[in-house]
Parts: structure tokens; C-alpha cells; sequence
């Protein structure tokens, strides 16, 4: 091998990438230095200094700037940085380099930040008639949580954040402002840097899950965003804001700001983590050495005593319930030995997170360099998820016409998984449903492990024997160029194209036992491509006639979307191969899949401003996809918004309050959207199906009917708010109440048709939805002194979601994988609300109870139908959050609560553990102290499955210490420890009730059914910036 | 350089107008499933939805054949479900009020019949296509089998049964299916008798069932069942079924067969034991019927067997590539001596009988190996072990609530009740979608 000798150092080879990216500029320029301090005097790191040249810069820890400008002309200086009142500052350059020194006040609201609206469009928050949320990266970067979704838990007031699942490799979900749509998508638009990306949830594991056509579960792609790659994110909640995205954003839009090169010199920023992963809490699994009946009845509390396989020959009771069933119930017990299979799946895991970025650039040349390392293993054994990003970026000034940005963020993430909850050979569910009587560590001769109860999985099958994984491979890339032509205009031109292929690996090897469950293997391999091409196009004209500012902008945007993917799947399997291979020809079955769709819009916005006071922006859009019908696949969406920044009015100055009531805005907004995702690609086409019968090919008429008038929903929106400061604006307060509504009967639903009609659905616009609430901001800065900062940032919400209209005979009845009738679709309901049987009631309105004490269900008339009922609502009434940061000198510690409050969980799994005879309940019935039958008489009733799932969360806890500088090339390090999920207050009786068996689903949520449970970290991390 | 720019500029809004303009246009098709012209426009497509009609019909839980032997067996309380938290099956065990309208098994049954039919009537309504006489014959004869079959089995458990495809469509009695389905029988059965179909559409479609016997055997089945509909012997259609019996060979096999791919929808459920099994030996015959000891009728031990306390399915539902026959050659001989008892033809209707009773195998290996029948030479005696003998030597045949009403077997809450159902109500995916969904039956 040949030596590298003359480039011996890594700081030369910098300089040679440095020199390679930033080409050669030479201008006769002068330096102008100087320090941004904040009231107290206290120098102010990561401030952004912009100049009128178009030149930039960032201030260091201590709040020194430099930034270059041309020898001579007139240049207007503007500092700004989240959570202060920008300042400007106008000077004349004559060749000398001067100094120029800043004091910026603190601002709680965050008026004078610039925020992006969309592709590359920004505008102040006061300009804005509409809410915007803002998160720093400083705030993502200690949430003990390597998934972006995740680290904006508790941070976006509104927003309903919930991770379904604690698999490493599990869905987060976020709805803005409830549930706005059952059929399509309720997840928000994400865009990073202007380029808008896939956040599906695509299926290439669990090919063998049945969980309902409306569950979406596994993994969302956010997971493969870089939380430590972000600068900033703005969250626009609802639909009235953007004209730019227009139907894309009708559940609101996530912009996505990443780190980028500062002029300077190079900047490395390198941070490494350890993470634990833990159980927080076990379910209650009885190891009361007593059962039922014999040793070998299976579901003893529930079964009759004559159905076990040795005769039983203790005293029996007869019990009728109410809906007929009748159970010959043994009142005698045997010995048994318990054990808790908990004990043998859970593990504690541990992970890394290693992240190194370079950055930096001269005026006219900017790069981003980074790479991450991240491997985090579950509370589960054998899961894990992996992931590697790297990502550049380069902006060039050209001139002063031209910029052009270009960038490729690559990323490959890899999981281990176990099979999904929603099956019965799942970790969590096989524990749930096998009886705990059996030594699961045993093993034959040959060294397999033994079977259970009948038809049951071994739960350390699960463990070693199942094998699931995905690897995906994704490049997000981009090419962006601004064009200047004149003053006041600007063309932004952006082709992102987000591209990813999966590869799901499913396999089950053929226990060597007798099982009811993939009982002679399985396997399934999926290939899937995405490809999301984007072209957006965005001219804006800003003119100022006095104190009148306008801003007009014109846009388009269009987007590609092609999705491909090939599953194959087979069983009855030959040992020795774990791919699809193994199969018997004649089980295998391949399925492709075409998804092709392109979205496509338009839209003209125009902005007043007067002298900083008024604002009214009025736009008009039209969107269309061709997933929709020719005829109806184009449609006008009106939006109009308004701003009015009263103390910023004369008269305000001169009033006395004044002096504590610092400044105060009202704004309103109203728009219009559709929602394009609301019906798969072919929704409109009525087919046939192909498939066999014994080898020989098949046609089969798809029962689900096309339809050729179907129409896009249409989502309007009303908030109105107002934005207040007090105290030296050390107390802000913001409020929004909104009015978000699917109007005009276009409620998309894949309804029932009567089977007699000749399919038995297809999809329809059958009605309304309403989501009514608001929203309230709080920020505090109670002490900010050079030495001690403490600061409050708290969000209350509430929302109400209700189905106002339908026109199908309700309910709708959602296809779900616990096979119940108990999540629906009905007109005064909210999106997904339990149904089901209850329980009578007695006069004092308690559960009704038989002579013995056993609950009695609810019967129609003096039938043994039992009667139904909405009995539960998965949708909190309140969402409530609050953090509090102490900073003191080199220390600083935060917290987080976080909680949602009002919803109900349907908890399938607390029914099963008393059925199969080790829950609390069935441990209280072998004991006595319950009347014999109590399990029988409450398990067909699903009042008794539903839930009150309230939760408070200690959501983060992070303590960090700037260390002392070691050496002289180290700018600064820092250590920080933190907590995530610690503490949850509830009275959930299961692992925790934020949970979700139907993933990210619109409109199946609360659903508890062998879920894995979030798991409780903690992570160590070293930062250092050289 | 401005310049230069303003080109770029211009450009580039001239190729996003024009993707733009492109885009709206477009129309894009699932490459992956066919369109509904594709599909009835040609004959060997058409040949490819035959071999459908069987799929849709015999394959999966949610099958006419699955729901239709579940639905018989349990109605007679010839079943029980193993693990509880099968609820559809479970309602059906307890019967009379207990099953909700949402039951998935009536929901299906109810369904998947009118996708069968559905699916059968665009092949019948498209026979046009096929230019060829043999191919055309072959169409309309495997269609109209799944087109009577789906109706036979709708007339088994429901009133009333909406006799076209259209939207809230109106519902007629059940005469009115059951004779719908014996007209499309009779018409291709007569075009049977000069023209075979022809091999191109043997190959199309899964081997085991033979096409001419069955179209008899069902013609004779459905006669059988319209001869006592209204309660009343029609001796016309009596004679239809002896006659249309007696012309079935009972040497032929007709047979619904699976692989592991598209396994055996009962023998699946079989194949798992946790679903349903047996009774038990009895097979649910009561009032003195069941064989005592069960040992006594070989048929018994053809069928189930005994495990614990359980009595797994054996023969035609025991795993998952067990055949199922779409008829015995005994039916057959038994419909020919339930309607010459009818007839109060005693002489022919106990050789029949006995033909059944004494017989030692048959085609499918059934011995009866009973005496020869020596009860009283009545009607009403006849009738009986006419009935008996159908239980038993038809197990799980999907038939046992018409079975069981034509009989005249006691009713539900009736002394000695041996049904726990006359008919299902609606399901609620009609009733909901359709307002013409009459009253469910009370029980």
C-alpha cells in the first residue's frame, strides 16, 4: 500500500476538502467584530448575524461575532436568535474594519424570529395570522431519545405525540389539533430544508399480521432522521397556514431546518452516548402455586371442569350468565408451580450514539459534513435498531443574483424484531396467553425447546426462534437555486427527491412442537422502493411603499410518488434454509404492489403589511391528485389571516400599563384544504384480483368496489389567537382556540355496501368531523442573572372530536386484529370510540352484582343478546406539558412532564391473563376471595377491557456540566445526563397506557394488545465542539 | 450574467409548467390487478373467475363451504366450540337469541354467497364471449353450480333472499332463490346432454369436480329441498329430485379438493383444535337417533375420532388437503327414499334405504354395515330413519338445518328440541346498507 505521506495530519486534509469545496474568492473586504450581550451583559452564543451583502455569521459562546462586508456602501446589521428581539444595526463601510457591539432583550414570544412557512419562504411570527411552534435543536438534543418524533414529546403545544410501541424500531404517531381524517393519513407533512419526505409507515416485517386495513404498524421513516442534524423546527398545526403546501399540510406541517456551515473556520462538533434500556414496570403475573380444576385444564377459571383431559372429580358449580353461556366451573384446586415469563423475555438494553459533524466556509462557500453512529438495543430480547447517517451540505453564493444549495443525507438503518403484538406469537402476547404452569427453559434432547399448552407458543420460541428484521437504505438529496433577479424578487427553485428501498426479512422456524400458531414455520421476504420526487417552484415580490409592505408570492408545487414492493411469503418449511426457500412450492405466495400517484398544486398569496402593525394575507390555492377521479381531482382552497401587533401602536407607549404589559398581538385565520391521501392509489377502479386454487390461476372480484365519483375531503379551519407579554417579557402567553372541520359530507370512509348490491365496500364521502379546541402557551423567565437562569415553559390543550354526520347507518365497524366489533365509526362519536357490552348498573349506579357478587352484563329486553353501547373514547380531552431549565454557571438541569389526560385504553391483554388463569383477578377467584365465575361472568363483556389511560410522564430529566477547557483546540465540552420515561403517573393496569396496537392508525388508537412497553432510559453523553 | 439568469429562470418555469400540465392528465392503473373489461371481454379470463367461484367458495374461514358445514353441524347441536373466544362460533352453540347480528359466520354466509353469486352471474352474463360452443358450455355449467350452490346454501338459512344484484335491492322468499337456482341448473344440464365442455376448460380449472353428475346431484338436492319448502309435499318436484337422483352415477367421484397452499377450510380449523369438534360420539343425534354404542355404526368412526375429551373430525374434514365431496352418491340414494316415503311408496323407498344401511363401503369407503331397515312401513317411520341416516352417513354436509325443518324435527324450545335455530337474521352489513332488510325471524 502506498503511504499518504505528505498529507501526514487531519488538519491538513481539512484544509484540502476546505479549499476543494470553497474554490478561490478574493474581494477587497473589512472585518467587522463584535460581541452580542444580553441585558445583563452576558455574552450571547449561537446568535445569528445577517448583513444587508448577504453575507452571515454566528456568534461563539461568548457572543463574538465577526462578519466580512465589501470596502465600501451602506449595510444594515441584523442579530437575531431564538428567544430574542432581533436588533439592526446600520453601518457605513470606508475600508477600515470596525467594531460593532449588539444588546438584544429577551423576547417570550418570539415575535421577531424568523420562521419558515414553506420550501424556502419565511416570514416573522408577527406577520403571521396563524400559529407557528418552534423547537430549537438545543431542545431535541437532550431527550435520552434517538428518535426525532420522540425528542418533540411534550415540546409543540397541541400536538399529540405518542410513541405506539417501546420497540427500538417502533412508531411514534403525532396528531395536530385531534383526528382530522379516518381513511387518510392523520400524520403532518414533514419537510426538511424544503424538501418534503416520506414519513410512511411501510410493512416488510409481520408479513404474517393481520392487524385491519386501517392499522399501520411498524416503523414510521422519521427513524431515519438524525436528531442531532437538526437546527430548528417549525410546526405549523393546522390547515389555514399554508398556502405553500396547501392539501399536503391539512394535518398540519413539520419544517425541518438542519444544521448549516457558518462562515468561519471549520467547527467540529462530536458527541458520544451510552443509553440503558429498561423495563419501568411489570404487569402483575400470580405465582399463587394453585389452579383450578387439574393440572392440565386449560383457561381453568373459565373452561368446564369436564373438558380436562384427566378426569376431574371435585365438586362443581353451574353458572348461567346472562348471554346463555353455561359453565360447569370446578371449585377444587391442584398444585402447580408458576412461574413469570417476564423474566425470561425482558433484558436491559443498551445502546450508543456517536455523531461527528464539520462545518464551516468562507462568505460566499458554506459546507455540512456530518456522520452518526447510532445502535440502540430493546427491552426485548434480540431487538435492536441501528442506525448510520451521513449527510453533506454546500451552499454557494455565486453572485449576487445567484445561490445554489445542493445536499445528500444518506442514512441505512437496520432492525431486529420480534413478531408484533397484534398476533399471538408475539413476545408480550405469548406470555399473556400461555399459562404460566410450564418450565419454558426446558429442553428436549436435541436441544429444542419444549412446547407448552396446546396450541400455544413457547415464549422462548418467540425469543430464539422467530427471526425478524428490516434494512432500509435511504438518500434524501436536494438541489436548490435562489435566483435575485431584482430587488424585492426573489425565484427559489427546489428538485428534492427522497429515496429509500426496504428489505423485511420474516422468519419463523418450524417449532418442534405442536403449536396452533405458524405451527409448521414461516417465512416472508419483502422488498420495498419509495421514490418521492419533488419540484417546487416559489417567486416572491416584496415592495414597500411607505409604510405599506407587500409581499406577493406565486408558486407550484409537484410530486411524484412511486412505491414498489414485492412480498413473498410461504410455509411448511425444510430446515436448514431461513429464507423464502425453505417454503413448500405450493404455499408460497408472491404479491406486487404499484403505488403511483402525483400530487400536484398551485397557489398565489399576497401579504399587507402596515408599518409593522397590520398584516392581512390572502391566498388562494388549487390542489389535485390523480388518485382521485378526473372530474373531481382538481379543487380551489381560499385562506385568509390577519395580524394585528397592538403594542405596537402609539397609543400603547404612552399608556401606564405599559411598563409591565410589554407588548400584545390578535390574529385570526381562516382556510381551506383538502385532503388528498384519503383513498388508496386505485380507489376508483373496481378489479379483479388474480390468485390460485391448487395451482390453478384464479380471478376473483375485489369485494372492495371501486368508485368513479369519489371526491377529495375537504378540511377547513378557524383559529383565532393572541400573543401577550408581561413583565419585562419575562412572562409570554400564547392562545389559539380553533375550529378544524372535514365539511361538507366529504368525510372519506371505506364504507359497507349490502353485500346483495354486489361488493361489500368501496369508498365514500358519508360525512362530517369536527375537532373544536385550544391551545395555551406559557413562558416564564422567573430569574435570568449572569450566574442563574431558571425558566417555565409549560402547553395546556384540549380537543374535542366528534363525527358530526354520516350517512352510512351507523356504526362503521373498524377491521382490527383483536377481531372485535369495538372500534367505530359513529355520527355524535369521536374517530375510533369503543363499543361494545357493558354491565348493568344497580340504583346507586354501580356494577350490578348476582346473589354470589359476579357482574351481570347488560341484555336487550329479557334476551340473552347482550347489549351494546359506546363504552370508551381513545381521544385525550386535555393535552398538558410542562418543562423547567435551571442554568447555573457551568450546571445546568431541566425537566419534563408530560401527559395527556381523558382517554380511554381498550386493554385486551388484563381480559386474556385472567382467561388463561394467572392475572390478579384469576388469582383472587382460585383463592376465594372472588365468587367462582367472576372471570366467566366479565369476559365476554369489553366494559370490563376498557380503561381510564390518564398518564403523567417524567418525560425527561437532564443534569449537564460544561467541563473546564483542556486543551487549547477544544472549544468547549460538555457532559450531560439524562433520564427519559422514569416516572409515569397512572392507574393503568398494564405496562403503560400510552400505547397503540394499530400503530400510527387514524383512527384505531388506544388499542393494548400485546404491545411492547416504552422503555425507561437513561443516557450518558459526552459533547465536545473543536 | 443577469441575463443568463433570466434564461435560467425562464426555463426552468417553462418545464415545471409543462410536468405540471402533463400530470393532471394522468391516469394511473393498477398494473396489478385486472380491470372488470379485461376480465368479462375474454374467454379464458372468464375460465380463470370459474376456477375463481370455487376459490371464493371453498377456500378460507370466511367461505361459503367453512360457514355453511359450521353453520349446519351447529344448528344441530352436532359440534361444540374447543376454546370460547371463537365468539361466532360460540353464539352459534348456544343458538336461539344468542346470535348477534353481527355474527361473523352468518355475516359471511351471507356475504361470501352474494360474491359467489355475483361472481357466477358476470360469467353467465358474458357467455357470449366464448365462440366457441364446448368452451360456452363449460363456462355456464361451472357457474351455474356455484350460481346454485350460493343460492341453495342463502335458502338454507335466511327467508328471504334479494334474488338480483342491484343497490337496497328487494327481497323475495326463499322459493323464489331456490327456484332461480334450479332453472339455471335445468338449463345447462339440458345443454349438458349434447355438449361437453371441452378440454381448454377442464385444464382451466381445478381438477375433482365432475361437472355433469353434479349439475344432477344439485338439481336433485334443490328439487328434494323445493319439494317440502311450503310445508306441504310438492310430489311434482318430488318426482324431479327421484328422477334427477337416479340419473347421478354413484361411481363417480365430485369433489372439492385442497392443497397446503389452499387448504381444506374445515380440516384447517381441524388441523389447529382450537376452533370446534364433534359433540361427541353421538353426533348430536338426539330423541333415541345416535347409535348406542357408537361402536355399532362404523360411520361414527369413519368421521370423528377421540382425543381426551375431544373428538377431532376425521375423513373429509381432517387436515388440510382432505377432500371434501361437493355430494355423496348415498344423498343421492336417500333423497330417492325420503320422496318415494313421501309418496307412501314403502316397498321402493325401504330398498333405497336399505341400500344405505347395509352397504359395506362405497366410493369414499363408508361402510354402513347396518341391518337392513325392519322398523314399520309408514311414512312417518321411514322418515325418521331416512333422517337418522342422514345425519350420520352426510356428516358435516352443510345441510343439517334444512334437514332438520323438512324433517319436521322438533323446533327450537320445543320438547325435545333438536335445532337451536330455524333461520339466521340478517346480517347488519345488509341491514345497514339496505333499508329493505325484512324482520330477522325470531328464532
Amino acid at each position: 500500500m502506498r503511504k499518504l505521506t505528505k498529507i501526514s495530519n487531519y488538519k491538513e486534509i481539512l484544509m484540502l476538502f476546505y479549499c476543494l469545496l470553497a474554490g478561490f474568492v478574493s474581494q477587497s473586504q473589512v472585518t467587522i467584530t463584535g460581541i452580542v450581550s444580553g441585558e445583563k451583559g452576558v455574552g450571547l452564543g449561537d446568535m445569528n448575524i445577517v448583513s444587508s451583502s448577504g453575507n452571515g455569521s454566528i456568534t461563539d459562546t461568548k457572543g463574538k461575532f465577526s462578519i466580512t462586508l465589501p470596502n465600501t456602501g451602506s449595510y444594515i446589521i441584523t442579530v437575531s436568535g431564538i428567544g430574542f428581539k432581533s436588533s439592526s444595526k446600520t453601518i457605513i463601510t470606508n475600508g477600515k474594519n470596525e467594531t460593532l457591539n449588539f444588546t438584544i432583550t429577551k423576547d417570550a414570544l418570539s415575535m421577531d424570529e424568523v420562521v419558515v412557512i414553506g420550501s424556502s419562504l419565511t416570514q416573522t411570527r408577527k406577520q403571521l395570522g396563524n400559529t407557528v411552534n418552534s423547537v430549537s435543536g438545543k431542545s431535541l438534543a437532550n431527550s435520552g431519545s434517538g428518535n426525532l418524533s420522540a425528542a418533540l414529546q411534550g415540546k409543540v403545544p397541541g400536538a399529540q405525540i405518542t410513541q405506539t410501541s417501546g420497540d427500538p424500531a417502533g412508531s411514534i404517531s403525532v396528531r395536530m389539533r385531534g383526528t382530522g381524517s379516518i381513511q387518510g393519513s392523520t400524520e403532518p407533512l414533514y419537510v426538511i430544508d424544503g424538501v418534503v419526505i416520506s414519513n410512511a409507515t411501510t410493512n416488510v416485517t409481520n408479513l404474517n399480521v393481520n392487524a385491519g386495513s386501517l392499522s399501520e404498524i411498524g416503523t414510521n421513516r422519521m427513524a431515519d432522521i438524525n436528531p442531532n442534524d437538526i437546527e430548528k423546527i417549525d410546526v405549523i398545526p393546522g390547515a389555514s397556514a399554508s398556502a405553500i403546501y396547501g392539501s399536503r399540510a391539512s394535518n398540519g406541517v413539520v419544517l425541518i431546518t438542519t444544521k448549516r456551515g457558518k462562515a468561519g473556520q471549520l467547527k467540529i462538533d462530536f458527541s458520544t452516548s451510552v443509553i440503558s434500556n429498561s423495563l419501568r414496570k411489570k404487569v402483575y403475573i400470580s405465582t399463587y402455586g394453585k389452579q383450578l380444576g387439574t393440572a392440565g385444564l386449560r383457561l381453568g377459571n373459565i373452561s368446564n371442569a369436564n373438558t380436562s383431559p384427566t378426569p376431574y372429580t371435585g365438586n362443581t358449580i353451574v353458572y348461567t350468565r346472562p348471554d346463555g353461556a353455561v359453565r360447569t366451573l370446578a371449585t377444587s384446586d391442584v398444585n402447580v408451580t408458576r412461574y413469570d415469563y417476564q423474566d425470561d423475555i425482558f433484558q436491559t438494553g443498551v445502546g450508543t450514539d456517536n455523531y461527528l459533524s464539520l462545518s464551516g466556509g468562507t462568505e460566499k462557500t458554506k459546507y455540512f459534513l456530518s456522520g452518526g453512529y447510532y445502535f440502540n438495543e430493546g427491552i426485548i430480547k434480540n431487538t435492536d435498531f441501528k442506525r448510520i447517517n451521513l449527510k453533506s451540505r454546500i451552499e454557494q453564493t455565486v453572485n449576487k443574483y445567484l445561490t445554489i444549495i445542493g445536499g445528500v443525507a444518506y442514512s441505512n438503518s437496520f432492525s431486529n424484531e420480534r413478531p408484533n403484538g397484534n398476533v399471538f406469537w408475539s413476545p408480550i402476547n405469548s406470555v399473556n396467553i400461555t399459562n404460566n404452569i410450564f418450565n419454558i427453559k426446558e429442553r428436549d434432547a436435541a436441544g429444542n425447546l419444549k412446547g407448552v399448552e396446546p396450541t400455544r407458543v413457547n415464549p422462548l420460541s418467540v425469543i430464539e426462534d422467530m427471526q425478524l428484521s428490516q434494512a432500509v437504505n435511504r438518500t434524501i438529496s436536494d438541489i436548490q437555486i435562489k435566483i435575485k433577479p431584482t430587488k424585492g424578487l426573489n425565484i427559489d427553485y427546489i428538485l428534492g427527491i427522497d429515496n429509500f428501498s426496504q428489505e423485511g426479512r420474516n422468519y419463523i422456524k418450524r417449532p418442534a412442537y405442536a403449536t396452533g400458531f405458524q405451527g409448521t414455520g414461516y417465512v416472508g421476504n419483502a422488498l420495498v422502493n419509495t421514490q418521492l420526487v419533488n419540484n417546487d417552484i416559489n417567486v416572491s415580490y416584496n415592495a414597500n411603499i411607505k409604510k405599506i409592505t407587500t409581499l406577493t408570492s406565486i408558486g407550484f408545487n409537484h410530486q411524484l410518488q412511486k412505491i414498489t414492493g414485492v412480498n413473498t411469503d410461504g410455509t411448511d418449511l425444510l430446515n436448514g434454509i431461513t429464507t423464502i426457500n425453505a417454503a413448500t412450492a405450493s404455499t408460497i405466495n408472491t404479491r406486487y404492489t404499484d403505488d403511483s400517484r402525483q400530487i400536484f398544486g398551485g397557489y398565489l398569496q399576497e401579504t399587507f403589511g402596515y408599518n409593522n402593525i397590520f398584516y392581512l394575507t390572502i391566498a388562494g390555492r388549487i390542489d389535485g391528485s390523480t388518485s382521485f377521479p378526473e372530474d373531481t381531482r382538481t379543487y380551489f382552497y381560499p385562506k385568509v389571516s390577519t395580524s394585528i401587533n397592538i403594542s405596537d401602536m402609539h397609543f400603547w407607549e404612552k399608556q401606564s400599563f405599559s411598563k409591565w404589559f410589554n407588548s400584545a398581538r390578535l390574529r385570526a385565520s381562516y382556510g381551506k384544504a383538502g385532503n388528498l391521501s384519503g383513498i388508496s392509489t386505485y380507489g376508483r377502479f373496481s378489479n379483479f384480483n388474480s390468485g390460485n386454487i391448487n395451482g390453478v390461476a384464479t380471478y376473483n372480484l375485489d369485494p372492495n368496489l371501486g368508485n368513479s365519483a369519489i371526491e377529495p375531503e375537504i378540511a377547513s379551519e378557524f383559529e383565532i389567537g393572541t400573543d401577550l407579554s408581561f413583565l419585562d417579557n419575562k412572562i409570554g402567553i400564547t392562545f389559539t382556540a380553533y375550529n378544524k372541520k372535514i365539511v361538507g359530507n366529504s368525510l372519506l370512509v371505506l364504507r359497507n355496501l349490502a353485500p346483495s348490491s354486489g361488493g361489500t365496500g368501496r369508498f365514500e364521502n358519508v360525512g362530517n368531523l369536527t375537532n373544536k379546541g385550544w391551545e395555551l402557551g406559557l413562558n416564564i423567565t422567573p430569574v435570568s442573572n449572569k450566574n442563574f437562569n431558571w425558566n417555565v415553559n409549560g402547553s395546556l390543550s384540549r380537543n374535542k372530536n366528534l363525527i358530526t354526520a354520516s350517512s352510512q347507518v351507523s356504526p362503521i365497524f373498524l377491521n382490527n386484529a383483536l377481531g372485535a366489533n369495538s372500534f367505530t365509526i359513529i355520527a355524535g362519536e369521536s374517530v375510533g370510540a369503543f363499543f361494545g357490552n357493558y354491565f348493568k348498573r344497580d340504583a346507586s349506579g354501580n356494577i350490578a352484582v348476582d346473589a354470589v357478587g359476579r357482574p351481570i352484563a347488560e341484555t336487550v329486553g329479557t334476551s340473552t343478546t347482550l347489549a351494546t353501547k359506546v363504552i370508551g373514547n381513545p381521544n385525550p380531552d386535555w393535552i398538558a406539558s410542562i418543562s423547567n431549565s435551571f442554568e447555573y454557571k457551568k450546571l445546568s438541569f431541566s425537566f419534563l412532564l408530560d401527559g395527556a389526560f381523558g382517554q380511554d385504553v381498550f386493554n385486551a391483554d388484563r381480559r386474556t391473563r385472567q382467561g388463561v388463569g394467572f392475572g390478579d383477578y384469576a388469582e383472587r377467584e382460585t383463592k376465594g376471595e372472588l365468587p367462582r365465575g367472576y372471570i366467566f361472568s366479565i369476559y365476554a363483556t369489553e366494559e370490563w377491557r376498557v380503561e381510564k389511560g390518564s398518564y403523567l410522564k417524567l418525560r425527561e430529566v437532564s443534569l449537564s456540566y460544561k467541563l473546564p477547557n483542556v486543551a487549547k483546540f477544544i472549544k468547549s465540552t460538555s457532559l450531560t445526563f439524562t433520564g427519559r420515561n422514569l416516572i409515569s403517573w397512572d392507574t393503568y393496569d398494564g405496562y403503560d397506557p400510552e400505547t397503540n396496537a394499530g400503530g400510527n392508525s387514524a383512527a384505531l388508537r388506544g388499542i393494548d394488545f400485546g404491545n411492547v412497553p416504552i422503555p425507561r432510559t437513561f443516557q450518558a453523553t459526552l459533547k465536545a465542539t473543536f | 450574467m443577469k441575463r443568463r439568469i433570466k434564461y435560467i429562470s425562464y426555463t426552468i418555469s417553462l418545464i415545471v409548467t409543462i410536468v405540471a400540465l402533463s400530470s393532471c392528465k394522468k391516469e394511473y392503473v393498477n398494473p396489478s390487478a385486472a380491470s372488470i373489461p379485461t376480465v368479462t371481454s375474454n374467454v379464458d379470463a372468464l375460465m380463470n373467475l370459474c376456477a375463481g367461484l370455487q376459490n371464493r367458495y371453498t377456500i378460507g374461514r370466511q367461505s361459503p363451504l367453512y360457514n355453511t358445514v359450521t353453520g349446519g353441524a351447529y344448528s344441530v347441536f352436532a359440534v361444540k366450540t374447543l376454546v370460547s373466544s371463537n365468539v361466532a362460533e360460540f353464539e352459534l352453540e348456544i343458538g336461539k337469541g344468542s346470535i348477534s347480528q353481527g355474527n361473523s359466520i352468518v355475516s359471511q354466509l351471507w356475504t361470501q354467497n352474494m360474491l359467489t353469486r355475483t361472481e357466477a352471474e358476470t360469467v353467465l352474463e358474458n357467455l357470449s364471449v366464448a365462440s366457441d360452443a364446448t368452451d360456452k358450455v363449460g363456462l355456464k355449467a361451472y357457474a351455474s353450480i356455484f350460481y346454485a350452490l350460493s343460492m341453495g346454501t342463502l335458502t338454507q338459512y335466511f327467508v328471504q333472499i334479494p334474488l338480483v344484484k342491484e343497490n337496497n335491492a328487494t327481497f323475495s322468499p326463499r322459493i323464489a332463490a331456490l327456484e332461480k337456482a334450479i332453472a339455471v341448473l335445468e338449463s345447462v344440464d339440458a345443454d349438458l346432454a349434447t355438449t361437453s365442455p371441452s378440454s381448454k376448460f377442464l385444464s382451466k380449472i381445478p381438477a375433482g369436480i365432475d361437472i355433469k353428475n353434479t349439475v344432477k346431484a344439485l338439481l336433485a338436492r334443490y328439487y328434494n329441498v323445493h319439494s317440502m319448502i311450503t310445508g306441504t309435499y310438492n310430489a311434482a318436484s318430488g318426482n324431479k329430485a327421484i328422477g334427477y337422483a337416479s340419473a347421478v352415477s354413484l361411481t363417480v367421484k365430485s369433489e372439492f379438493r385442497f392443497t397446503v397452499g389452499t387448504p381444506n377450510p374445515i380440516g384447517n380449523i381441524n388441523f389447529l383444535g382450537t376452533v370446534y369438534g364433534a359433540l361427541d360420539s353421538s353426533l348430536g343425534l338426539k330423541n333415541g337417533l345416535a347409535p348406542i354404542p357408537a361402536a355399532t355404526d362404523p360411520r361414527i368412526g369413519y368421521y370423528i375420532s377421540k382425543v381426551g375429551s375431544n373428538y377431532p373430525f376425521k375423513a373429509f374434514a381432517q387436515g388440510q388437503t382432505s377432500v371434501y365431496p361437493v355430494y355423496l352418491p348415498s344423498e343421492m340414494t336417500l333423497i330417492i327414499a325420503e320422496n318415494q316415503a313421501r309418496q307412501n311408496n314403502f316397498g321402493p323407498a325401504k330398498t333405497a334405504l336399505d341400500a344405505v344401511r347395509t352397504k359395506t363401503t362405497d366410493i369414499y369407503l363408508i361402510g354402513a354395515s347396518q341391518p337392513a331397515y325392519s322398523g314399520p312401513l309408514s311414512s312417518t317411520d321411514l322418515l325418521t330413519d331416512i333422517y337418522k341416516q342422514r345425519r350420520i352417513e352426510l356428516y358435516l354436509c352443510g345441510q343439517e338445518l334444512e334437514d332438520s325443518r323438512r324433517f319436521g324435527r322438533p323446533a327450537p324450545n320445543a320438547v325435545g328440541e333438536e335445532r337451536n335455530r330455524n333461520f339466521y337474521p340478517y346480517p347488519l352489513i345488509e341491514r345497514n346498507n339496505n333499508t329493505n332488510t325484512p324482520a330477522d325471524p325470531i328464532i
